[in-house]
């Protein structure tokens, strides 16, 4: 068993968040839909890793099951039910690039200020606690949290409802 | 039996260990020297696994032959043992095809994406207490999780084929990946109910008394549920409309040859014995039995569990799609929440009259 | 508890190294010799007609967005899980609630025909 010394943690730490920007410029950059999907899965994939690395193994976990194995089925299903012929279109003015980047800079620039700004419960100098999460999210889940818990619940039955309605609709 | 990581009986790979500590642990700087006794670790238990899969291969054979009344491959080897080596070799030497309107790079990622799962969910299998190259806190979920990649794999395959067939074949498995996932999923949940814990080697030393298939009711019907849903998941027979022959030609691996064939075919085989390990940890006592060697009761458990899957090939035939999906959402999904149900209710009145 | 999924990631590089190398290999012994007909999409003889592409039934899409609903739901069942034993009755109880709401979207969908393969 290795010894978590805080120079590997922070080399897996860079490594996995490097290759989670890598795949998400590649969903940017990628010229096929189903390209971007696959790179889609690299970043979704890291972003478990990274979580792990931040102590919230559980979280990691459910990443894994929902994003990387549902979602990313969900998303391939949609882009393979396309016709091919509607591929992105390949460069459509200046117009649309310009707005694209306005959005992306807008958004940047808030999310920063947002996270820059923000009094954060734990700071960086206190270490994370190396302990398994998914008792404390089960305490949590099922007296501090109940409420949301069930409306979790309430949110998803509308989701499915939605998807039934919307899918009979086309039909 | 009790069994200490020590004891070269109850631990095979002790010597290993101890070789591999004494050349790179004791001589390099760490963590380096751990690192590389980690990765000949993982790599020794890899390259087991696939002598036991090409093993697996054979023994199907000669069983579904025996099953059949013909003999199965005795040729190669005595009875016919090496079979399955030389057709590694001969898929080693044929010519990879990939065609002309094909999407190379997903085509050739697609069976790494298959396989690569397969194989990383053995280290956290326990073989035998504290005998697995790590155990996670959440190995049940993240087993899950990992079962749920090859669907990304074969939709991959079938899209990036670029073949009809192929992206048929690669629909219809997803599309019954992901109706017996859930099942599975809910299912789980009932040994990690009565163990408390995610962990495999907590929930295998939960069933010292009493294995989980035992757990009158609930035991049996989660069992069933859980083999049944895994085969659907490793798409085995009856299960395989995936690749049925006899309507879409191979399903999702039409365009494969050669060694990617040869990846998926492995995959396959990985899966369906770590199916039969999933079983044997999470409903017949893992490693657990009297006098033999733990590892040796989690093989033969596991086996045991294979022969059955082998013998529900050589008996059943192939579903019809309509039937498949039936099946999942409108049985073995409610099925599962009762049982899981029941399960809990049970467990809250045992609570309450043992105070 | 971190330390415990270094070996995972080791996993996962020696197994993806497991299956390149054979790949590797096969590049190097295997003959190459591609011609027009060969690496044509296999159709039993014939020549495919029309694009591969085709649009087919949204069916599968509904099913997938079901799937993840319900797989969304049994996540949180895990945590429910683990510590059932140090939860009292409420925990049952609050359990029962939330799948019994999603029940009703699972009859909901049963009724619409939504879970039949027409």
């Amino acid at each position: 068993m290795i010894a978590p010394t805080e120079a590997l943690v922070a080399g897996s730490f860079y490594t996995f968040a490097a290759i989670a920007l890598a795949g998400a410029i590649g969903v940017v950059l990628a010229r096929k839909v189903f390209h971007s999907a696959l790179f889609l899965v690299l970043t979704l994939a890291s972003l478990a890793a990274t979580f792990v690395i931040l102590g919230a193994d559980f979280l990691g976990a459910v990443q894994i099951v929902i994003y990387v194995g549902a979602i990313t089925v969900l998303i391939l299903f949609g882009i393979m039910l396309t016709p091919r012929n509607v591929e992105l279109p390949e460069s459509s003015g200046v117009g649309r690039s310009t707005a694209g980047v306005f959005v992306a800079a807008a958004v940047f620039i808030v999310s920063t200020t947002v996270i820059v700004t923000s009094q954060w419960p734990r700071s960086m100098s206190t270490p994370i606690p190396d302990r398994p999460t998914t008792e404390a999210i089960g305490q949590g889940l099922f007296t501090t949290y109940a409420l949301p818990f069930e409306m979790a619940s309430i949110l998803l039955l509308i989701a499915m409802i939605g998807a039934i309605v919307i899918a009979r609709e086309e039909q | 039996m009790n069994c200490p990581t020590d004891n070269f009986i109850c631990n095979p790979f002790l010597y290993f260990h101890l070789a591999a500590n004494a050349i790179f642990r004791d001589h390099l700087p760490e963590p380096l020297g751990t690192i590389i006794v980690l990765a000949l670790t993982v790599a020794m238990v890899t390259t087991l696994i696939a002598l036991i899969v090409m093993s697996q291969v054979w023994a199907e054979r000669r069983i579904v032959g025996f099953m059949q009344g013909r003999l199965g491959p005795n040729r190669v080897g005595p009875a016919g043992l090496l079979q399955s080596v030389a057709d590694a070799v001969k898929l080693l030497l044929k010519e990879i095809i990939i065609p002309t309107q094909a999407d190379k790079i997903p085509f050739m990622l697609a069976p790494l994406l298959v396989l690569v799962p397969s194989l990383v969910v053995w280290s956290i299998i326990p073989w035998g207490p504290g005998l697995s190259v790590t155990d996670l806190n959440i190995g049940v979920l993240f087993v899950l999780g990992l079962g749920g990649i090859p669907t990304i794999g074969i939709l991959t395959a079938g899209w990036a084929s670029s073949n009809k067939y192929a992206l048929l074949g690669g629909m219809r498995a997803a599309a019954q990946l992901i109706a017996y996932e859930i099942p599975l999923v809910i299912v789980v949940l009932v040994p990690v109910l009565l163990a408390g814990t995610m962990s495999l080697g907590g929930i295998v030393e939960a069933q010292s008394n009493l294995w989980f298939l035992f757990f009158l009711p609930v035991g049996p019907v989660a069992f069933l549920l859980f083999l049944v849903a895994g085969i659907a998941e490793v798409n085995r027979s009856p299960f395989d409309l995936p690749e049925a022959e006899s309507e879409i030609v191979a399903g999702f691996h039409t365009e494969y040859s050669g060694m990617p064939f040869a990846l998926f075919f492995l995959a396959e085989y990985a899966n369906s014995f770590a199916v039969s390990a999933m079983t044997t940890t999470l409903f017949l006592g893992g490693w657990g039995g009297p006098i033999l060697p733990p590892f040796i009761w989690f093989f033969l458990k596991t086996y045991a569990v294979f022969f059955v899957l082998v013998w529900i090939r050589g008996t059943l035939p192939r579903l019809r799609y309509d039937q498949l999906m039936r099946t999942a959402w409108k049985v073995a999904l409610p099925l599962a929440l009762v049982t899981l149900g029941v399960a809990a209710i049970e467990l809250s009145l045992i609570r309450s009259l043992l105070g | 508890m971190v330390a415990s999924f270094g070996p995972i990631a080791m996993a996962v590089v020696i197994a993806t190294i497991f299956g390149l190398l054979p790949l590797g290999i096969s590049r190097l012994v295997a003959p190459r010799k591609p011609d027009s007909v060969k690496n044509a999409p296999y159709e039993c003889g014939v020549e495919t007609i029309g694009p591969t592409m085709i649009q087919f039934k949204n069916h599968f899409y509904l099913y997938a967005l079901i799937f993840v609903i319900f797989d969304v739901e049994a996540v949180f069942l895990f945590p429910w899980a683990v510590i059932f034993s140090q939860l009292g009755t409420l925990a049952l109880v609050e359990m029962f609630v939330f799948v019994g709401l999603l029940l009703v979207g699972y009859a909901y969908a049963w009724r619409k025909g939504a879970l039949d393969w027409v």
